[in-house]
């Protein structure tokens, strides 16, 4: 595992490592149910450093974005951004892109995972165009403040409030210059703060000691399981197009063409999604990812992601699942790779609050 | 020695060759300079652009026929390699379009392609 910026300070403070596209970052501190309490209930602070990120440059940077995903982000004024699917011509899902223009220049938030693949459809499919990518995701550490307390934590360290999703600003923070995106992640207001690699501990302390909790991998993921939130990996992959991904609120339906728009509009228009993301509670914990789901012997669907409630001990996760099955109340069996049960389970709505598109 | 066989070069018909001139008000004999590319993007991932251009780039393919001279830059012309631009006029004519043997897809509409 290679070490994010924070790495030397997890050591010190005891974290759990668990490796995420080859860096390792804590998976949780010693007490994940406390942790989760920090992310639901109180104010968080987590070390996102895996994430991708990118500068862009370049006058033709969002005409080519615009043209190669599928949300409207050939006009981002300083201070705006949105997310955007970035589509195979067949409209499968290579990545959600998270774009901010701040007062510092563009820039790209890719999932962990995808960091090459991004880079390299990017260049693929640059041509005359004026256009640079420049990876900082190994000169930077990117810290996220999560939790309800968290607007009010930041205003107490004299951020400028950031009232919209993909909103930027500059501040200093404990004497460093730190560029704050309001990224929700968790879909409440969630904020990635990105600061040089030497001062990332500096960072850390300073809103650790204005009341921000560490937490990790394990707290988050099932937050985000709860939250209904797709993730690279599990629900977004190349098998899969946006709308069974969950990733609706990123379509723009009256942009123009981008690459696969045509399958993309054509599956909504003629009613051809068959899947949908959905949210299920296992009869018991431990179900594992990838098992299949059946209903009356039929298969219905996959497991996409699985995980424990920190605070139940419930086992909950999400799937792709038939839409004529994903009712709520819905009950569906879990089987594993060699057809034998492992579980029941019921379908759960998600919650109302989902990401809103530009 | 060699000659350029039609799948190594781009080409331009007679036809679309006058419409150029006519669209950019060059009268017969007139040198005309026109930029044949390909953008990324587009529904099925690539898309032809056409501009008029006069500069050459370093890297540029340069074809001159029916009085036209055509530039190309090199990472186009990888996807370009054989295609021939032409201009189909009338009521129901596409206006220039191009025919593409290395295109494996086109897009309901004909501007976009894949290889």
């Amino acid at each position: 595992m290679q070490p994010t910026p924070l790495n030397s300070l997890h050591q010190r403070t005891g974290a759990a490592l668990v490796s995420l596209a080859g860096l390792g970052v804590p998976d949780h501190f010693g007490d994940v149910q406390s942790e989760y309490r920090a992310l639901t209930q109180g104010a968080a602070v987590m070390d996102r450093s895996a994430v991708g990120r990118f500068r862009l440059s370049g006058k033709d940077a969002l005409d080519l974005l615009n043209r190669l995903t599928t949300n409207k982000v050939d006009v981002l004024p300083e201070g705006t951004g949105a997310g955007t699917v970035l589509a195979t011509p067949k409209g499968r899902v290579i990545d959600l892109l998270h774009l901010f223009a701040t007062h510092d220049g563009l820039l790209m938030l890719t999932s962990p995972e995808t960091r090459a693949r991004v880079v390299e459809w990017l260049d693929t499919y640059t041509f005359a165009e004026d256009i640079t990518v420049e990876d900082v995701t190994e000169f930077t550490a990117m810290l996220c403040l999560l939790g309800p307390d968290a607007p009010a934590l930041l205003a107490g360290l004299g951020v400028t409030p950031l009232a919209v999703r993909y909103g930027s600003t500059v501040p200093t923070i404990g004497g460093v210059q730190v560029v704050v995106l309001r990224s929700d992640p968790l879909c409440a207001p969630g904020y990635d703060l990105i600061v040089p690699a030497a001062q990332a501990e500096a960072v850390w302390q300073a809103l650790t000691a204005s009341g921000a909790s560490p937490v990790g991998e394990a707290a988050f993921n099932a937050a985000r399981v709860e939250a209904g939130i797709p993730r690279f990996g599990c629900e977004m992959s190349e098998e899969v197009n946006p709308w069974e991904a969950g990733l609706a609120p990123y379509i723009h339906f009256s942009k123009g063409c981008y690459t696969g728009q045509e399958v993309i509009l054509r599956l909504y228009n003629y009613d051809r999604v068959q899947r949908q993301l959905a949210r299920l509670r296992f009869s018991q914990p431990g179900v594992p990812n990838s098992a299949k789901l059946l209903k009356d012997g039929k298969a219905v669907g996959l497991v996409t992601s699985s995980t424990t409630h920190p605070i139940t001990g419930e086992g909950i996760g999400l799937c792709i699942l038939r839409k004529a099955v994903a009712a709520e109340g819905a009950e569906v069996e879990v089987v594993g790779e060699d057809g034998i049960a492992i579980a029941s389970a019921v379908v759960v709505a998600l919650p109302a609050a989902q990401p809103v598109g530009v | 020695m060699t000659t350029a066989t039609p799948l190594s070069t781009v080409t331009i018909t007679e036809t679309a060759a006058k419409h150029v001139r006519e669209f950019t008000g060059h009268k017969e004999g007139d040198a005309v300079s026109l930029r044949v590319g390909v953008k990324g993007g587009g529904c099925s991932g690539l898309t032809y652009d056409l501009s008029l251009e006069a500069e050459a780039r370093p890297t540029d393919k340069v074809i001159e026929q029916h009085g036209v001279t055509i530039l190309v830059d090199k990472k186009s012309f990888v996807f370009l390699a054989g295609t021939t631009l032409d201009y189909s006029g009338g009521l129901n004519g596409k206006g220039f379009n191009f025919k593409n043997p290395n295109a494996k897809t086109t897009c309901g509409c004909g501007t976009s392609f894949s290889v």
